[in-house]
C-alpha cells in the first residue's frame, strides 16, 4: 500500500485538508475492501502538516508537532539544513536507575538506536529540532525534543496516579474519583482470541460477572451482570454507552478500537437515570493523537474447536435402553434381540452406529482477522481510522454457516480556534451471517434425538432420511436445505463541539454532540428440498424422500432502526486555590424508531432461481411491524475536591421515560459520594510507612431500571406501554382461525395484557463503601469495595398469587423487593527489574442477592418460599440417591408406580405422599455467587506471557439428560451408570425419557456443580528488534500466539458439557476453544 | 525565497485567525441553533403504541369486535397436531382410553394410562388455566359488545357466538373436573378474585341457559363456514344433558334428567336442518357436509411443512407416516360382524385366525388393518419398486412392520387410523389438505337421542335410532328384540365404533362408570406372522399396561391453583 500525498500550496485551507483526511479514509476504505495484506511500503511517506509554532517540550504532554516538514518550517534557514549531528544522552527510570535496551527512535524516520547496558545512548538527528520518541517495555513512552545532552526519564505504566479514567458523560483522575468504578485498556481485550468483546471482558474487572453460553460464530457473546443482578422481572443487563451514545452494540466493535471499557458499578452510574440500575458499561473508542501517522497492522489465523462434545450412545446400547425403558413400563419391546446381537457384533454393513455429535459437528474450524488503523494528527486535525475484517467458520461439518464482520471508524478532531473543537465520528459496520435455513434448535435437536442405528450415510454413501423426512443433521445444518443469510448494516455517524467560554469566565464551556445511529437487519430465508434417502434393508433398494422433506420458500425481512441522541451540556472546571470545582448540567433526549417488512412465498417455480417473485401467490404473507420509543433527561453533577484530599460529588437526573403513564413517568435519580484521600495527611505521610496511597470512598444513589422486556422461549417481548389497553393481531399460528368454504384465514385480535395504569420504573439504593490502596512504591495497588442494591418496585407480574381460573393475562406491576451484598475487589502487583518483568492481579467479586418480597402463591408451602433465598434460586424435590430395592420402596413414601431403579424423593412435608409440596427452594441457582479473574503478565527482553485465569464458584447448574424428548439417546455417562437388575448399585435410574414423571423431574438429583476454573486466554509474543526491519520502515513487529479457553478445571467433564453451559439438555451449539497466531506491525 | 514564504504566512495566519473566528462563531451559532430546534421537538416521551389498538377503538367498530371473537374460537378442538397444544386435545383424549396407543406419547398420555396423574403432572393434558384465559376473553367481549355501535343482526350473530363458545368452554371444564368456579364478569387487576366452585349440577344449568341464550341469537345456517349456528348450541346442550343424566352424575338415576336429554338430543333432530351423510363414508370426515352441525376449520396453508398434517401423523411408517395414534384391539373388537353380531356372539362366525374377514363395513372405512389398500398406487410408487403395493403390510417383516420402512415409526398395536385422513392426495409431497374438525354432527344427536329414549323406556325409538347410524353405514340386517343390559351394551358398542376417534369414548367410559374395567386392562395389539403358504398367524398381545384409580374419573385441579386459592380439590387426589 502506498500513502502518497503531496505536499500542498502553503496557504493551504483547513477544508482542503480534511479533504486530504478524507482521502486518506476512502484510500483506507479501498485497502480494506480489497482485504490487502500486511505488505507496506513507507519509504514514500509524506505527509504535510499545518505550520505550527508550538514549542515542542519533554513535558508529559504530547505537545509536538508531528510532521516536521522543511517546506512550511517558519524557523532560520540554518535549522533546516540537512546536517546530521549526533546527540548523546541516557534513559532511567524515576529512581535513576538505567534502563538498558531502551529504544530511542527520531520521530518521522527510521533512524533507532537501543540504550545500552548503563542507558546511553548516541543518535544522529538532521535537525536540531527533531524529536526523540523514547520506548521501552513497561513504561510510558514519551516524546523529547532532541538536545545536544539528554538525560530522559521514563515513568513505570502501572503508575496509576495521574491515570484518567471515563466516566458517565466526562472524564476524572482515577485519584480523585469517589466510585466504584472498574476500567481496562482496550489492549487487552485483544489477547482474547474471540473476536467478540463481550468474552475479553470476562474476568478483567472485579464487579463483572460474564459468562459464555455458545461459541456459535456471530453468536457467542457472553452475558455480563455487573455484581450479579437485583431483579426477577425487569430486565438485569447493564446498559452499554459507546462514545456517550446509549445502546450501541458492545459485542461487535473492533476490540482494537478500543480505547479504554469502564464500568460504573455503585451510584456512580445514577448519572444514566431510570437506566441505571443494572450498573453501565461505558465504552471509549481511540482517538487521533499528535503524531506522525502510526499504521498498524494485525492479522491473526485461528483454529475453534468445541470444549466439549456430547457423547450419546451406540445403537446396541440405544435399543437395549429402550428395551429396558419398555419393559420397565409394561409396554411391547421396540427392538428384538437378534438386532441387537446383530449391532453389537458389527459386522453386518446394515446393523451399524452413527455418532450423530461427531458426524454433525467437525473438530476444527477456521478463523481469520485483519485489522488495520491510521492514527496521528496536528494540533488542528487529529485522526485515528480504522478497518477490520473478521471471518468465523462454524463447526457444523457440511454447513456453510459462517460469520462476517467488516469494521470501519473514522474519529476526527478539529480544533477550529483556540476556543472551539468540533469532532466527526463514524462507524460502520456489516455483520453477515450465513445461517443454515433450519434452526440451531431443531438441528441440535435431532442430533441428540436421533437413533444412533440409523446411519448418517448408508453403504452407497447417499445421506440418509433420518428419523423421517429428511431430518439428518447433517443435510439439515447444511445448504442442501436452503440458507438463513443476516446481513445487519450499522452506521453510526456522530458530531460534536466544544466551545470554552472563556470570555465569560475562566473554565466554563459548552459541548454537545448528535448521533444517528442507523441500522438495516435484511434477513433472507430461503428453504428448499433436499436428497435424503431411506433404506430397505429387505430389498435393498433406496428411496428419495425429498419430497417430504421441504418445500421451497423465500422469506425476506426488512428491519430499519433509527435512534437520534442529542445532548448539550454547560460545564464548569476550575480551581481557585485549594478548591477544585468541576460541574456540568445538561440535557439529553434519546428517540427510537423502527420498522420491520416481511414478505414471504412459497412453491417457487424451481428451486434454482432462489427468489421471491418465483414464488406462488397461494400461501404468500406480506407483513409488518413498527416500533417507537423515546426517553428525555435533565441532568448534572457538581464534584469539589479541597486540595485534592477531600471529595465531594453529588449528581441527579431527571429522567422522563415513555414507557410509563404520563402522570408518573417522570423521576428524579440522585446520588452523593465522598472520598477523603487519608494518605494526603500530614498525619498520615508522617507517621505510616509503606502505604503510599490510602483513600476511602463512600457513595449513595438512587437509580432506576425501566426495562420491562422479556425473553420468552427465545422471543423478545418488549413490553412496552403496559398502562395501556392493548389489543394485537394475533400472529401465533397455532390460534390462527379459518372460517368459510375456502379455510381463508381471519385477522383474529386478543388482549396482549390487562392494563396496569400504575406502572413505574424499579427503583434501587445503592450503596457503596470502598478503599483504595497502594503500597511498595506503588508497585502493589489494591481495591477493595463492600456494597448493598436494595431494588424495589421490582416490576413482576402477580403470575403466582392471582387464581388461574381469572383468565387474566397479567401485566407487570411494581411488587417485587430484593437486596443484594456482597464485596468485589482487586489486586495487582508488577514489579520490574531490569529486563525482567512481571504483573499479577487478582479480581473477585462476590454477590449475594437475597429475596425481600415477591409474589408467591398463598398456601404454597413454607421450604418453597423463596424470601430470604437468592432470586434465581433452584427448586427442587430433595433426593436419597434412588431405590435399591423393593423394600426401600415399600418402606418410604414415594410417587405412584415407584420400582427399585427410580429416584428416591424424600417426603419433605412428612404427608406420606410424594407431590410437588415435597419440592425445596434451595439456596443455590445457576449465576454464581462468586466470580474470579486472575491476569498475569511476564516479559524478558523482547518475549512476553499474558495469561487470563478465569472461575466462578457457588453455582449449580440443572441438567437433564432425557428432557428432550422421549426418544432422545441417552448420554453415554447416563447409560453406563443406569440401574439394571444386575447394576443395582448404578448411579444413576433405571432407563427413562421425558415421560418418565419420576425420573425426568427437577431434582436436586440433577443439579450439576458448576464451578470451574480455566485458562481463558493466553498470549505468547515476540518483538523483533526495532532495527532489524527498521530499513523497511517497520518499527515495531510482533508475532503472537495463544488461545481462549484452553481448558478448564471444573465438575462438568464427565458430563461432556462446558461448565458455562446454561441449557438443561443440551441443545445449544456448544462453547469453543480457539487457537491463534498472529502478526502485528507498526509502521 | 524564504523571506517570501514568510511573510506570506504572516498574511496567511492573520487572515484565518479572522477566518477562524468568524467559524467559530457561526459554527457555534449553528450548534446553538440546532440544540433549540430539537428541543422544541415534539414531545419525545409522547409516544402511541404502533403495534396494537386501543380499548375505546375496538370497542367502537364491529369489525373489531369479531375479530377479539374470532380469537376465542380456539377454544374449539382442531385438527392440527401443534405438538402438544394444550386446548387442542382432539387427538389426546382417543389414546387417553381404551381407543388408541400414543407412540410418541404427545399430550402426556402416558401419565393418564399408567394411573400416575397427580395435581402436579397432568401437563399438557390439564386445560384449566387456558380455558378460563378464553373465559376472561368472552367475559371482557360480552360486557362490551352491547355498546358496540352498528348493524343490530351482526352484533347479535357475534354474541351469540361468543355464549356459545364461554358455554363451550365451561362445557369441557365441567366435564373434566366436576363443578368449577363460574365466572361471568371480566376481572380487572384490583378485582376481588375469590369464586368458589358451583356444583356439577349448578354448572349444567348454567350451560345450558347461557347455550339456550346463545341458541336465540344464533342463526340457523352460518354466515360463513366454520362459524357456530343454533345447531351448534343445541347439539352440545344434548351432549351435556346426557352426560349429565348418565351414571356419573345421576347416581339415582334420576329420570328426569333423561328426559332432558331425550328432549335435548330431539330438538336438534326437529330442526330438520341436518341429515345423515349417505356417499361415501369416510369423505363424511374429510369434507364438508349436511350431518355436520358444528366443525372447527384448520388451513393447510401456513404450514410448510407436513408435520401438523394428518395424514403424516396417522398413516403406516411404510408410507412414511409415522402412526402416532395407533387404534388398539380392543377397538378393532368392538366392530361386529358385517351382518351386525358381536364377534363374540358365538353365532357371528368370527375367526381370530381370520379377524379380517365379514367385518361392520365401518371397520373397512376407519381403520388401516393388514392388507388393507391405503392411498392411491401413484402416491406410493417407492413400495411398487419395492415390490410391493398400496397394502398395508403389517406382518412380521412388511414394510409397514417392526422391519420394514421407517421402523421407528411403525405401529405398535399393527393398525393405524384411516378415518381423517385424507387419501386422494400425496401428502408426502403435497403437504396437507384444508381439514375440519367436528365438533358435532347428526350422527352423535341421534346415539344421545337413542340412549336417553332406552333410560326412558322407549327401547323401540332406540332401537330405530341405532339402526339408521347402522344401515347408513351398510349393515343391512337391522336390530331387533334387544332389551336391558344387551340394548344399552348394544347402544355403547355403537358409539365406540361410530364415534371413534372423535373424542367421545375418553368421557363415555367415565358417564357410564365402566372405566375402572375399560380402563384398568392392557391396551392390546396384534402380531402377524406369515407362514409358509401364504397363510397368517395372529398372535394379540399386550402393547401397554393400563391402570386406572376411582380419582381418575375427574381431573386433579392443577396444585398451582390449589395454592393460591381455597378450592376443594377432585377426591382422592390429596
Amino acid at each position: 500500500m502506498k500513502l502518497l500525498i503531496k505536499n500542498k500550496p502553503k496557504n493551504c485551507r483547513l477544508n482542503s485538508k480534511t479533504w486530504k483526511v478524507a482521502k486518506l479514509t476512502s484510500g483506507l476504505l479501498l485497502a480494506m475492501t480489497l482485504q490487502v495484506s500486511a505488505a507496506t511500503e513507507s519509504e514514500d511517506m509524506n505527509f504535510s502538516g499545518k505550520l505550527d509554532n508550538s514549542p515542542t517540550t519533554g513535558s508529559n504532554e504530547a505537545k509536538i508537532n508531528s510532521f516536521i516538514s522543511v517546506h512550511t518550517k517558519t524557523k532560520d534557514i540554518n535549522d533546516l539544513s540537512l546536517a546530521e549531528k549526533p546527540i548523546k544522552g541516557k534513559v532511567t527510570n524515576a529512581k535513576g536507575e538505567p534502563l538498558p535496551g531502551a529504544s530511542i527512535l527520531v520521530k518521522g524516520s527510521k533512524n533507532a538506536v537501543m540504550a545500552d547496558f548503563d542507558g546511553n545512548f548516541t543518535i544522529d538527528v538532521s535537525d536540531s529540532n527533531s524529536i526523540l520518541v523514547v520506548s521501552f517495555t513497561g513504561y510510558l513512552t514519551k516524546e523529547f525534543a532532541a538536545t545536544d545532552t539528554m538525560n530522559i526519564q521514563l515513568q513505570e505504566e502501572n503508575q496509576t496516579l495521574n491515570e484518567v479514567i471515563v466516566v458517565g458523560y466526562g472524564t476524572q483522575k482515577k485519584a480523585s474519583s469517589t466510585g466504584a468504578i472498574a476500567s481496562i485498556k482496550g489492549a487487552v481485550l485483544t489477547q482474547n482470541a474471540s473476536a467478540n468483546v463481550s468474552n475479553g471482558i470476562a474476568g478483567r474487572m472485579s464487579g463483572v460477572i460474564a459468562n459464555n453460553r455458545s461459541g456459535r460464530p456471530g453468536d457467542d457473546s457472553s452475558s455480563l451482570l455487573i455484581r450479579g443482578f437485583n431483579s426477577f422481572g425487569g430486565g438485569t443487563s447493564p446498559l452499554v454507552v459507546v462514545d456517550g451514545i446509549p445502546d450501541r452494540d458492545l459485542n461487535r466493535i473492533n476490540p482494537d478500537d478500543i480505547e479504554s471499557v469502564t464500568v460504573l458499578k455503585d451510584a456512580s452510574a445514577a448519572i444514566y437515570g431510570v437506566r441505571s440500575a443494572n450498573g453501565v458499561i461505558l465504552v471509549t473508542t481511540k482517538r487521533g493523537k499528535v503524531s506522525a501517522p502510526t499504521i498498524k497492522l494485525d492479522g491473526s489465523y485461528g483454529i475453534q474447536q468445541l470444549t466439549r462434545m456430547d457423547e450419546r450412545v451406540n445403537s446396541w446400547q440405544y435399543m437395549t435402553y429402550y428395551n429396558e425403558l419398555n419393559a420397565n413400563k409394561g409396554t411391547t419391546l421396540p427392538y428384538a434381540q437378534s438386532d441387537i446381537d446383530k449391532h453389537k457384533a458389527g459386522n453386518d454393513p446394515n446393523y451399524t452406529s452413527t455418532e450423530w455429535l461427531k458426524e454433525t459437528y467437525r473438530k476444527d474450524a477456521p478463523q481469520s482477522n485483519v485489522s488495520l488503523s491510521v492514527n496521528g494528527g496536528t494540533e488542528q486535525v487529529k485522526y485515528f481510522f480504522s478497518g477490520q475484517y473478521l471471518n468465523q467458520e462454524s463447526n457444523l461439518r457440511e454447513s456453510d454457516e459462517r460469520y462476517k464482520q467488516f469494521n470501519l471508524r473514522s474519529n476526527i478532531d478539529v480544533n477550529i480556534s483556540s476556543n472551539l473543537k468540533v469532532n466527526l465520528d463514524i462507524a460502520t459496520r456489516k455483520e453477515d451471517r450465513a445461517y443454515p435455513a433450519i434452526s440451531i434448535g431443531s438441528i441440535m435437536h435431532e442430533t441428540v434425538s436421533m437413533y444412533p442405528f440409523i446411519p448418517a450415510y448408508w453403504k452407497n454413501g447417499s445421506p440418509s432420511s433420518g428419523i423421517a423426512n429428511g431430518r439428518n443433521p447433517i443435510l439439515m445444518s447444511s445448504s442442501a436445505a436452503g440458507y438463513d443469510k443476516v446481513i445487519n448494516l450499522i452506521v453510526n455517524p456522530k458530531i460534536g463541539f466544544d466551545l470554552k467560554l472563556p470570555k465569560i469566565t475562566e473554565g466554563l464551556s459548552l459541548n454537545g454532540y448528535a448521533a444517528f445511529d442507523y441500522n438495516v437487519r435484511s434477513e433472507k430465508k430461503f428453504t428448499k428440498p433436499w436428497d435424503a434417502y431411506s433404506y430397505d434393508k429387505t430389498t435393498d433398494t433406496y428411496n428419495n424422500v425429498k419430497n417430504s422433506t421441504s418445500i421451497t420458500s423465500v422469506l425476506q425481512d426488512e428491519q430499519i432502526t433509527n435512534q437520534n441522541t442529542y445532548f448539550i451540556k454547560l460545564a464548569y472546571d476550575r480551581k481557585f486555590d485549594k478548591h477544585g470545582f468541576n460541574a456540568f448540567m445538561g440535557y439529553e433526549q434519546t428517540t427510537t424508531d423502527k420498522t420491520q417488512t416481511t414478505a414471504y412465498r412459497r412453491d417457487l417455480l424451481s428451486e434454482k432461481l432462489d427468489q421471491i417473485f418465483t414464488g406462488s401467490t397461494v400461501g404468500q404473507n406480506a407483513t409488518g411491524s413498527a416500533y417507537q420509543d423515546g426517553r428525555e433527561s435533565y441532568l448534572g453533577r457538581l464534584a469539589y475536591n479541597y486540595d485534592n484530599k477531600y471529595l465531594a460529588e453529588v449528581s441527579a437526573r431527571y429522567n422522563g421515560s415513555f414507557n410509563f403513564p404520563s402522570s408518573s413517568r417522570w423521576g428524579l435519580f440522585p446520588a452523593v459520594s465522598v472520598g477523603w484521600k487519608v494518605s494526603e495527611e500530614n498525619f498520615f505521610k508522617n507517621n505510616i510507612k509503606g502505604i503510599d496511597q490510602l483513600k476511602i470512598r463512600a457513595s449513595w444513589g438512587k437509580m432506576g431500571n425501566d426495562d420491562l422486556g422479556e425473553w420468552i422461549n427465545g422471543v423478545f417481548y418488549p413490553n412496552q406501554y403496559l398502562f395501556l389497553t392493548r389489543y394485537q393481531l394475533t400472529t401465533n399460528q397455532q390460534n390462527y382461525t379459518y372460517f368459510g368454504s375456502d379455510y381463508t384465514l381471519n385477522n383474529s385480535i386478543y388482549l396482549s395484557s390487562t392494563p396496569n395504569p400504575d406502572i413505574t420504573w424499579e427503583v434501587q439504593d445503592s450503596r457503596n463503601i470502598g478503599f483504595d490502596f497502594s503500597f511498595l512504591n506503588n508497585k502493589l495497588t489494591a481495591t477493595f469495595d463492600y456494597f448493598s442494591n436494595r431494588r424495589s418496585d421490582i416490576l413482576t407480574a402477580r403470575n403466582a398469587s392471582v387464581p388461574l381460573y381469572t383468565g387474566l393475562a397479567l401485566p407487570k406491576e411494581n411488587i417485587g423487593e430484593t437486596v443484594n451484598r456482597g464485596t468485589d475487589w482487586s489486586v495487582n502487583f508488577a514489579e520490574t527489574s531490569h529486563e525482567f518483568k512481571y504483573n499479577l492481579g487478582f479480581n473477585l467479586t462476590y454477590a449475594q442477592s437475597e429475596v425481600l418480597f415477591r409474589d408467591e402463591a398463598a398456601n404454597i408451602p413454607e421450604w418453597q418460599k423463596s424470601t430470604g433465598k437468592s432470586i434465581d434460586s433452584w427448586v427442587v424435590y430433595e433426593t436419597n440417591g434412588i431405590y435399591r430395592t423393593q423394600a426401600d420402596v415399600d418402606n418410604s413414601p414415594h410417587f405412584a408406580g415407584a420400582k427399585p431403579g427410580d429416584i428416591w424423593v424424600k417426603d419433605t412435608d412428612k404427608d406420606g405422599s410424594i407431590t410437588s409440596n415435597d419440592k425445596v427452594r434451595i439456596p443455590e441457582s445457576a449465576t454464581p455467587k462468586i466470580a474470579y479473574g486472575i491476569p498475569m503478565r511476564a516479559e524478558y527482553k523482547r518475549i512476553s506471557i499474558d495469561l487470563l485465569w478465569t472461575g466462578q464458584s457457588m453455582a449449580k447448574q440443572m441438567i437433564l439428560p432425557q428432557a428432550q424428548g422421549s426418544i432422545v439417546a441417552p448420554p453415554t455417562w447416563l447409560y453406563d451408570g443406569r440401574y439394571t437388575i444386575d447394576n443395582p448399585n448404578a448411579p444413576y435410574p433405571v432407563a427413562f425419557n421425558s415421560a418418565d414423571t419420576r425420573n425426568n423431574i427437577e431434582a436436586d438429583f440433577w443439579l450439576r456443580d458448576a464451578s470451574f476454573f480455566r485458562l481463558k486466554s493466553l498470549e505468547i509474543s515476540y518483538v523483533l528488534p526495532e532495527n532489524l526491519l527498521a530499513k523497511y520502515g517497520i518499527l515495531n513487529t510482533r508475532f503472537y500466539a495463544g488461545g481462549t479457553n484452553l481448558f478448564s478445571f471444573d465438575h462438568m467433564k464427565k458430563y461432556n458439557l462446558d461448565p458455562e453451559t446454561n441449557n438443561k439438555t443440551g441443545i445449544v451449539y456448544p462453547q469453543t476453544r480457539i487457537f491463534r497466531i498472529g502478526l502485528s506491525i507498526e509502521l | 525565497m524564504q523571506q517570501k514564504i514568510s511573510s506570506t504566512m504572516k498574511n496567511y495566519k492573520t487572515n484565518k485567525l479572522i477566518n477562524i473566528k468568524n467559524k467559530a462563531f457561526i459554527l457555534a451559532s449553528f450548534f446553538m441553533a440546532i440544540t433549540a430546534l430539537i428541543s422544541c421537538n415534539e414531545d419525545p416521551l409522547d409516544k402511541a403504541p404502533l403495534d396494537s389498538y386501543t380499548d375505546s377503538t375496538v370497542w367502537n367498530d364491529l369489525k373489531l369486535a369479531e375479530a377479539f371473537a374470532n380469537n376465542l374460537y380456539n377454544v374449539l378442538p382442531t385438527t392440527q397436531h401443534n405438538w402438544n397444544t394444550r386446548t387442542n386435545r382432539s387427538w389426546a383424549l382417543s389414546t387417553s382410553c381404551d381407543e388408541a396407543y400414543n407412540k410418541f406419547d404427545d399430550y402426556n398420555s402416558s401419565t393418564i394410562n399408567s394411573g400416575a396423574i397427580t395435581p402436579d403432572n397432568a401437563g399438557d393434558f390439564d386445560i384449566w388455566k387456558p380455558t378460563y384465559s378464553i373465559i376472561q376473553n368472552c367475559n371482557i367481549f360480552l360486557s362490551k359488545i352491547d355498546n358496540v355501535p352498528g348493524d343490530e343482526a351482526w352484533r347479535n350473530r357475534l354474541k351469540g357466538e361468543v355464549l356459545f363458545l364461554r358455554a363451550y368452554a365451561y362445557f369441557k371444564l365441567t366435564n373434566d373436573y366436576g363443578g368449577v368456579p363460574i365466572v361471568t364478569e371480566p376481572f380487572g387487576l384490583n378485582s376481588d378474585f375469590k369464586v368458589d366452585r358451583s356444583t356439577y349440577e349448578q354448572s349444567v344449568d348454567f350451560i345450558t341457559t347461557e347455550l339456550d341464550k346463545a341458541a336465540d341469537l344464533l342463526p340457523l345456517t352460518a354466515s360463513s363456514l366454520g362459524r357456530v349456528t343454533k345447531g351448534a348450541a343445541l347439539a352440545i346442550k344434548s351432549r351435556i344433558l346426557l352426560y349429565a343424566a348418565s351414571p356419573q352424575w345421576n347416581p339415582s338415576n334420576d329420570i328426569n334428567k333423561w328426559k332432558k336429554a331425550s328432549d335435548a338430543a330431539k330438538a336438534v333432530i326437529d330442526m330438520n336442518v341436518y341429515a345423515l351423510y349417505a356417499k361415501n363414508y369416510p369423505d363424511l370426515f374429510t369434507t364438508n357436509n349436511s350431518e355436520i352441525i358444528c366443525s372447527r376449520l384448520s388451513s393447510k396453508d401456513p404450514q410448510w411443512n407436513a408435520f401438523n398434517g394428518v395424514e403424516m401423523f396417522n398413516s403406516p411408517s411404510g408410507f412414511h407416516g409415522w402412526a402416532s395414534f395407533a387404534p388398539s384391539q380392543g377397538l378393532i373388537d368392538a366392530y361386529g360382524t358385517a351382518d351386525g353380531k358381536d364377534i363374540t356372539d358365538p353365532t357371528s362366525g368370527y375367526d381370530p385366525q381370520k379377524p379380517y374377514v365379514n367385518r361392520d363395513p365401518r371397520f373397512y372405512k376407519n381403520i388401516v388393518y393388514d392388507g388393507r389398500a391405503y392411498g392411491r398406487p401413484e402416491f406410493c410408487q417407492d413400495r411398487y419398486d419395492a415390490g410391493s403395493s398400496n397394502k398395508a403390510e403389517f406382518y412380521e417383516g412388511g414394510l409397514d412392520s417392526p422391519q420394514g420402512w421407517d421402523t421407528w415409526n411403525n405401529s405398535a398395536t399393527r393398525y393405524t387410523f384411516r378415518k381423517y385422513c385424507d387419501t386422494t392426495y400425496n401428502f408426502n409431497s403435497d403437504t396437507q389438505t384444508n381439514k375440519a374438525w367436528i365438533i358435532s354432527r347428526l350422527g352423535e344427536i341421534y346415539l344421545n337421542y337413542a340412549e336417553a329414549q332406552f333410560k326412558l323406556g322407549n327401547d323401540g325409538t332406540a332401537i330405530q335410532y341405532l339402526n339408521t347410524i347402522r344401515q347408513r353405514a351398510g349393515i343391512t340386517v337391522p336390530l331387533a328384540g334387544l332389551t336391558g343390559t344387551a340394548l344399552e351394551n348394544k347402544i355403547r358398542n355403537e358409539r365406540q365404533v361410530e364415534l371413534c376417534l372423535e373424542g367421545f369414548r375418553y368421557y363415555d367410559v367415565r358417564r357410564w362408570k365402566i372405566a375402572d374395567v375399560t380402563e384398568n386392562k392392557p391396551l392390546m395389539g396384534v402380531v402377524i406372522t406369515k407362514n409358509g403358504g401364504g397363510t397368517k398367524t395372529y398372535t394379540y398381545t399386550k402393547v401397554q399396561d393400563r391402570i386406572f384409580k376411582p380419582q381418575h374419573y375427574l381431573l386433579p385441579i392443577p396444585r398451582d391453583e390449589i395454592n393460591r386459592t381455597s378450592l376443594v380439590q377432585n377426591p382422592g387426589y390429596n
